[in-house]
């Protein structure tokens, strides 16, 4: 046999393990929908049976084909399955769209925050950052999931696109923020005032 | 697969004016055939590849994700 015909049978053998595999996935799904084997599987046939259509691909395929849309009338009733939108599914991936010149930039920002405050809230821009207070306690890192998410919120990104870099148990921190640059930072920044 | 190919066109030199015309035949019809096959193969085995690694990729980062 040659070396495409075993390629082929490995394949195959390959999917076959991943229904088996699938099929204790349905088991545990039962118990624990959330489960990551649960959401292995579920993302895994997804992604076979509906492979995402690439952005230059899509337009111009030499097969002229591009994945089915998936629809659902009413987005708030509709299970966790991925939308064929490109929006959605960039969400559910924690894909970052790039910027005009085709790059994903990433950008830095200090922030100062005050844990064990009354509530989760920006305070307003320091000289190199912002300045926000959060409920969470310093100890437990829940001022730090806190933080990302007061970040997020502020910058108009989402919680993914925020990562924390510097100062994880100090109350100085440094986040990175994907898919946006130093500049645009800078802008939105400045509305916030 | 170079040395096979000569020894068939050191066969063919041997063979008769009548004999070779068929066989050469033979050989491009036997070449057409396998080429055929192979790509078939190989589109199959690309798409299906293709789809799996995918597949595998973004349900591992999907399931990590989550697990974290």
């Amino acid at each position: 046999m040659s070396a495409l015909e075993w390629l082929v049978i490995i394949e195959l053998v390959v999917l076959v393990a991943l229904v088996l595999f699938s099929g204790a996935g349905w088991f545990i799904a039962r118990n624990d929908p959330d489960d990551p084997i649960v959401l292995f599987c579920r993302t895994f046939w997804n992604e076979f049976l509906h492979p995402p259509a690439t952005g230059g691909r899509a337009s111009g395929s030499a097969m002229g084909k591009v994945a089915p849309v998936r629809r659902h009338e009413d987005a708030s009733s509709a299970p966790r399955v991925l939308g064929r939108n490109k929006k959605d599914e960039a969400s559910f991936y924690g894909r970052v769209e790039p910027g005009a010149d085709g790059m994903i930039h990433t950008a830095n920002l200090n922030v100062v925050v005050l844990p064990d405050s009354e509530k989760d809230e920006v305070l307003g821009r320091t000289s190199d950052g912002i300045e926000l207070m959060v409920t969470g306690a310093a100890e437990d890192g829940a001022s730090n999931k806190a933080v990302i998410q007061l970040v997020s919120k502020a910058l108009g990104v989402k919680p993914y696109q925020v990562t924390l870099t510097k100062g994880h148990y100090q109350s100085r921190k440094t986040v990175s923020v994907t898919g946006m640059d130093q500049e645009q930072l800078d802008d939105k920044l400045e509305s916030i005032g | 697969m170079f040395d096979e190919w000569g020894t068939i066109m050191e066969e063919v030199r041997k063979l008769s004016d009548e004999q070779r015309g068929p066989f050469i035949t033979y050989l491009v019809i036997d070449g057409i055939r396998d080429i055929a096959y192979y790509a078939f193969f190989a589109i199959v085995a690309w798409a299906l590849g293709r789809r799996l690694i995918q597949g595998i990729l973004a349900a591992t980062r999907e399931a990590s994700r989550e697990r974290a």
